[in-house]
């Protein structure tokens, strides 16, 4: 094992790096307004909350970009940390949050609302209702298919949620071929992004993030046992399969609802973890804080990015995440081999 | 088994040439033209079988009156509403290719949006295809033309274009606000799809006397809601789509409440024009054409 930095110095440094890119990311935009203004803007709104927004600037400030901001960061902390648990109940690499086959099966429902107006009578929330249905859906028929009494093998698993990926999203591939309308709506949405996105969704997805994340700190001590291997764990004292049945559902959950407001975003489940392990160690104790943290930080600047690049024009923030997050891991990758 | 395949290849080679040297005996009545992809197609004429692979090149077809000479269409053709004698050829994206070459067409027409492969695969079969680029009126006048041309109405096609571009003279000519009006162009509204530089929508809004908010960004694009508020359009035009079940998109964009400042909506400008006359870069251009300056100088 390598010499670690103490896990403070790096929790403190995460926060401070998600903080700073948060700032940022609230005073750069489309229109400029001086960072002065913006926190001005910012503070008289903490003081008063009841006030309006009188200017175009207060609008844009508190009701397009902090909403935005305070969602990337939930959506990322959410992908990052389920990824981070799923990569260690597999013991698998290429987990993640999207393994278990709920980003098709979601975008299955998001396809029946946009090409045939599926729909449930709640308006702007048609969309992340069908997607986050239809996307635990899947996981739940994916782990009955694993389950063979009160077992669940995760080879299982892991090849069912495959098999189901591919079926939902054989079925995608047909409703978009049979219909021609409103095909574009349907790539934008599977290829992520916070676009009119308002508090509305924040309010939707705040209590989904902070409960899985809560749920996955308190566990990080069996899931360190888990690393040694189920048997192991349970000599260790740990109810094996009832953690994986915890550690699915929330994970299913907690997905399901960040692809809900955000739709599929990419790479950053699967990346984020392998960086934190890269420079911090498997610990789960401090793997999954930083995860939640870099994970924010991270689609904070994605964001940012995506919002900045072909002004002003929005890209897909999927396109943004595998840009800069694949050769970012690459150079991680090698460097630490050369190390090592 | 080897032998008779050499066999076969062979008999169809000499078969083809002899077909090739044929063709190039009555080389007189065969017409070259260049598509807006900078592809030469030779056709032999008079050409008697149009196969149109666009609603847009279906309508310009019929507004020439060569309705008969159209053996296929597009699902998507619903106008003019009824075309005797067209087949389907399938949709957009379900275009069948067999079918296509099974009308034995003398001419293929097709748009840029067109899938290329499915063209790809006619070209292949020897058929000429000819592919319009089409993103102003100055275009859509082109593609008239041309297919006057081929289809040898030539006469046709210039009355036909002198009245569109009567009809635009009379636009441009109208008396415009002297403050020009700022514009957005909506196709759907969550993300907000729009309308940049180098559209039709683009050259209608400025032919119309108003400003594109979105000039500056090239083709269609996803507009961010900041840039709509900064930009502030008075004015915003959006296109109506058929989806069952889903509020119309003047009433969802009126849902967005970050833009109850920006004056379009403060003010209920919002205005709906039905999708195929909006997007549809055939010869009712003008008529939409005539609707925008109708908005945009309201």
């Amino acid at each position: 094992m390598h010499q670690r930095i103490n896990p403070l110095w790096m929790y403190l440094g995460c926060s401070v790096l998600l903080l700073a890119s948060a700032v940022l990311a609230v005073c750069i935009g489309e229109s400029p307004i001086d960072c002065r203004t913006v926190f001005a803007i910012v503070a008289a709104h903490l003081l008063d909350p009841g006030a309006g927004y009188a200017t175009a600037d207060e609008t844009i400030i508190m009701l397009i970009r902090i909403p935005r901001v305070i969602l990337a960061a939930f959506v990322g902390a959410s992908l990052a940390v389920s990824g981070a648990v799923l990569q260690s109940l597999f013991r698998n690499p290429m987990a993640d949050p999207f393994i278990l086959g709920i980003s098709n099966g979601a975008a299955l429902g998001a396809s029946a609302v946009l090409l045939y107006g599926v729909s449930f009578g709640l308006g702007l929330f048609n969309l992340p209702l069908a997607a986050f249905v239809s996307g635990t859906v899947t996981i739940l028929l994916v782990y009955e298919l694993a389950r063979t009494g009160n077992r669940v093998a995760t080879n299982t698993l892991l090849l069912s949620g495959i098999a189901a990926s591919a079926f939902m999203s054989a079925c995608t591939s047909f409703l978009l071929f049979v219909s021609n309308e409103n095909l574009h709506q349907v790539i934008f949405w599977m290829m992520g992004g916070f676009a009119g996105r308002t508090w509305e969704h924040v309010v939707m997805l705040l209590p989904f993030t902070l409960l899985g994340v809560g749920v996955f700190l308190t566990l990080a001590r069996p899931l360190n046992a888990l690393m040694f291997g189920e048997e192991s764990a349970l000599y260790l004292g740990v109810r094996v399969e009832r953690l994986k049945k915890i550690l699915l559902v929330v994970s299913a959950v907690v997905t399901g609802a960040a692809v809900a407001v955000s739709g599929i975003i990419g790479f950053v489940g699967l990346i984020v973890p392998h960086i934190v392990r890269l420079i911090a160690g498997s610990d789960h104790r401090v793997l999954l804080p930083l995860s939640v943290l870099i994970g924010a930080t991270f689609l904070i600047l994605a964001d940012l990015l995506a919002r900045l690049v072909i002004a002003p024009a929005e890209l897909p923030i999927g396109v943004i995440t595998a840009l800069c997050g694949a050769p970012f891991f690459v150079y991680l990758l090698r460097s630490r081999r050369g190390a090592a | 088994m080897m032998r008779t395949a050499l066999f076969c290849v062979t008999l169809v080679l000499l078969l083809t040439t002899a077909g090739c040297l044929q063709a190039t005996d009555d080389a007189a009545a065969t017409l070259a033209v260049t598509d807006d992809t900078g592809v030469q197609a030779v056709l032999s004429t008079p050409v008697a079988r149009v196969v149109s692979l666009a609603p847009s090149e279906t309508e310009v077809v019929c507004a020439l009156g060569m309705d008969a000479l159209l053996v296929g269409k597009t699902d998507y053709c619903n106008y003019p509403p009824k075309i005797e004698g067209a087949q389907s050829v399938g949709g957009p994206k379900t275009l069948n290719v067999e079918k296509i070459i099974g009308l034995q067409p003398d001419l293929v027409l097709a748009t840029t949006v067109t899938d290329t492969t499915k063209i790809e695969g006619i070209r292949a079969m020897g058929i000429p295809v000819l592919i319009f680029r089409l993103e102003s009126l100055e275009d859509i006048h082109r593609n008239i033309e041309t297919v006057g041309t081929v289809l040898d109405c030539p006469d046709a096609a210039a009355a036909l274009v002198g009245r569109m571009q009567e009809r635009e003279a009379n636009v441009s000519a109208a008396r415009h606000p002297a403050e020009p009006a700022a514009v957005l162009y909506v196709l759907w509204d969550d993300p907000l799809y729009v309308a940049g530089n180098n559209t039709l929508q683009d050259d209608l809004i400025r032919r119309a006397g108003g400003v594109n908010i979105m000039a500056d960004a090239e083709g269609y694009v996803v507009a961010s809601d900041e840039a709509v508020l900064t930009r502030a359009p008075d004015v915003i035009i959006a296109s109506t789509s058929h989806t069952a079940g889903t509020a119309p998109i003047k009433d969802r964009l009126l849902a967005r409440s970050v833009f109850a400042d920006v004056p379009a909506f403060r003010n209920g400008h919002i205005v709906t024009i039905d999708a195929d006359l909006a997007n549809r870069p055939g010869p009712r251009m003008v008529d939409t054409l005539e609707l925008f300056a109708a908005c945009i100088n309201a």
